[in-house]
């Protein structure tokens, strides 16, 4: 069973890349950082003796089609699972008035460019008709707020656009799983002073892998967070627009 | 890289400080510091005195960075990420039957952090330290890059960085030797000991046979009793007994919640009695996992707690073994003038030549550990004083309570290792607390 996991050279990434490995997985590992890529795939093939390929690459400046087209061409044929981990938060403001970088990478890097790669490759999947496409979107999709404005827009696009590959690949066989999380105990929440508790990346790499071969449209990872976000929701107006989040 | 402010003690509760650090997970985030401010790596974070921070310092987590790189089971080679720990490479080696062949008592102490310290284990006196059995490591300084370190081809850095505090640069990688695993669990055998004279008796006589060799002894005890305990030789057998699984071992913590602060004159004797009547009941020999016996401490973490907040001080000194007699009548006295509570007691043989400010040398290593406090302060000053008397040197590694003055004297090479550092780094950029109370 072979795995692609984008976004793998760190966080939730490297804890899932080596976790698969350790249940027998081979691995397709894509990130930006080769050197990072290179320590991981060293360390997984010693511990574990899998095969394991690597294709450092930048979201933002890919060629989808023929970055597809290489790593359907390395793993010869459309893998078994797909993991969309990668993704960007602006360690700068993200609100309105944002700077253009700062919009280009949030849109590109959590959204366009997931898209792109996932069109690429699901219509292979569907025609096998097996495997499973994860996807990895944010609590922030909660409720649209002046805070980390751009970046929860592309995780609410994402989710949208795999509630459709859902519908896409209804009974083709292809399993398609998506998660909002919560905090995650990784460089982009380092530092903060945050009001709920992190998770760390083996744990929530741990309920990626028990949720393959389920059909889940939408969960969120620690699993209370749901209430949070509904609360959020149910915040009337007059409150919410006075929140400073 | 993300930076963020945070509270750091040592594990001896001696030093405080607050300050910057970062704890970065890809290569680019540690290529990208800049010599704009003092820096330090910091491996687990549990070195008993400040070696990992410092005030205005920014400390760099290397946790992270715990891969393995290669792998050679035929040369005996592994390369590592500097944050990877002891005991992680322990899970990994001891299937594959190969073992690293120098070892702190932690199995959560880094590959980095075992460099900067060249730590030694309980068979200091057979396979030396650990930078004896590193092949190369690679280095980075902001302002030199990355640099590929080894005996052979930068042997001066090389001995600058062994033991040399993390003052060299950040270490990312390093390649070790290995030796073989010489079978699959370890024969243990205790010998009672009725003095610390005696200790020493037993001692010499278990070298020659033992593997790994180390005493417990009781201090606590008032009277002619004082120093009697027992000695622990430990040497490789192939038959198994049980299993050898890696258990799992509560982490230590620098923090000082849940300290239970139990420790002092009136109880020390009873702990100690306590765990020796426990001792008494088992036989002499016994069959001990290799990780059991190699980290101790793994089972122990409480220890440390139950110094309370005031936290403890562990006074580690190598002496010749020609004055040993002359420094125990010494510390006899010392003990009668102080009246300190001494908790644990140890001791270890040593040998070798040191070089700069390492924690090496032919003779004999004596531990002991007791409660933070002013008279802890005066009684370990005391000591500091008749080891360098005797022609011994103290610990800096594990006694925060070392000055520079006392090093200075202590150790011959001072100047040399300063003179190198400021050579080899005229800015000075890597920096921590240790470093900045050994006046380098």
């Amino acid at each position: 069973m072979t795995s692609v996991v984008f976004g793998a050279s760190s966080g939730l990434g490297r804890a899932l890349a080596e976790q698969l490995a350790s249940n027998g997985h081979d691995l397709v590992l894509i990130a930006r950082d080769k050197r990072d890529l290179e320590a991981l795939k060293n360390d997984i093939v010693l511990r574990h003796a899998c095969r394991v390929d690597v294709m450092p690459a930048d979201l933002m400046s890919m060629d989808h089609k023929g970055f597809s087209a290489s790593l359907l061409n390395v793993l010869g044929g459309p893998p078994e699972n797909v993991f969309m981990i990668a993704g960007a938060s602006s360690p700068v403001e993200d609100t309105v008035g944002a700077a253009e970088g700062v919009i280009d990478v949030a849109l590109g890097a959590n959204f366009v460019s997931p898209v792109k790669l996932i069109n690429e490759i699901a219509p292979g999947m569907a025609r096998r008709g097996s495997g499973n496409i994860v996807g990895v979107g944010s609590v922030a999709s909660a409720r649209g707020r002046r805070k980390n404005l751009h970046y929860a827009t592309a995780k609410t696009a994402l989710e949208f656009f795999f509630q459709g590959l859902r519908h896409y690949l209804a009974d083709t066989g292809v399993h398609i799983q998506f998660y909002r999380f919560g905090y995650i105990d990784t460089s982009m929440t380092f530092g903060q002073s945050l009001p709920f508790p992190v998770l760390s990346p083996e744990m929530g790499a741990k309920m990626l892998i028990s949720g393959l071969d389920r059909d889940i449209e939408r969960a969120y990872l620690p699993s209370w967070w749901r209430y949070i976000c509904w609360v959020l929701q149910m915040v009337p107006w007059p409150v919410f627009k006075k929140l400073d989040i | 890289m993300k930076t963020a402010t945070k509270r750091f003690r040592s594990l001896d509760q001696q030093s405080d400080v607050v300050a910057e650090h970062a704890i970065p997970d890809r290569y680019r985030d540690i290529l990208s510091l800049t010599s704009s401010q003092p820096v330090v790596a910091m491996g687990s974070g549990l070195s008993y005195v400040a070696a990992g921070f410092g005030n205005d310092v920014l400390s760099v987590g290397m946790r992270k960075f715990n891969r393995l790189l290669s792998f050679d089971p035929d040369a005996g080679l592994l390369e590592v990420e500097a944050g990877a720990t002891v005991g992680e490479l322990y899970e990994f080696l001891y299937p594959r039957k190969h073992i690293l062949p120098v070892q702190p008592g932690y199995p959560d102490i880094t590959v980095g952090g075992c460099i900067a310290a060249n730590a030694h284990g309980k068979n200091q006196f057979e396979a030396g330290v650990f930078c004896d059995h590193v092949e190369s490591m690679t280095l980075f300084h902001p302002e030199k890059g990355e640099l590929i370190v080894s005996r052979r081809t930068e042997n001066a850095l090389f001995e600058l960085t062994a033991g040399g505090m993390g003052l060299t640069g950040i270490i990312l990688s390093a390649k070790l030797r290995l030796h073989p695993l010489q079978g699959a669990m370890l024969k243990v055998h205790r010998i009672p000991v009725d003095s610390l004279e005696h200790c020493l008796e037993e001692m010499r006589a278990a070298r020659d046979s033992a593997e790994m060799l180390l005493s417990w002894n009781d201090l606590s005890r008032p009277g002619s009793a004082i120093g009697k305990g027992y000695i622990y030789a430990a040497t490789s057998v192939d038959e198994v007994s049980g299993d050898n699984v890696v258990p799992s071992h509560a982490l230590l913590d620098v923090e000082t919640r849940m300290r239970l602060g139990c420790i002092n004159k009136l109880t020390a004797p009873i702990i100690n009695a306590v765990y020796r009547a426990g001792v008494d009941r088992k036989p002499s020999t016994e069959f001990d996992g290799y990780y059991d016996f190699l980290y101790p401490a793994a089972s122990k973490s409480i220890y440390f707690k139950m110094y309370g907040r005031p936290g403890f001080v562990e006074c580690q000194s190598l002496l010749p073994e020609a004055s040993m007699n002359d420094f125990l009548a010494e510390l006899r006295r010392l003990m009668k003038v102080h009246d300190q509570p001494v908790m644990l007691t140890s001791m270890k043989y040593f040998k070798g030549r040191s070089k700069f400010l390492n924690y090496i040398g032919d003779g004999v290593s004596f531990s002991i550990d007791l409660p933070a406090g002013e008279g802890a302060r005066k009684f370990v000053a005391a000591l500091h004083e008749a080891v360098s008397d005797a022609g011994g040197i103290s610990n800096f590694w594990k006694d925060s309570l070392v000055t520079d003055k006392t090093v200075k004297r202590q150790y011959r090479e001072y100047d040399a290792f300063a003179s190198a550092l400021a050579e080899y780094d005229p800015k000075r950029l890597f920096r921590s607390e240790l470093s900045e109370r050994l006046g380098l």
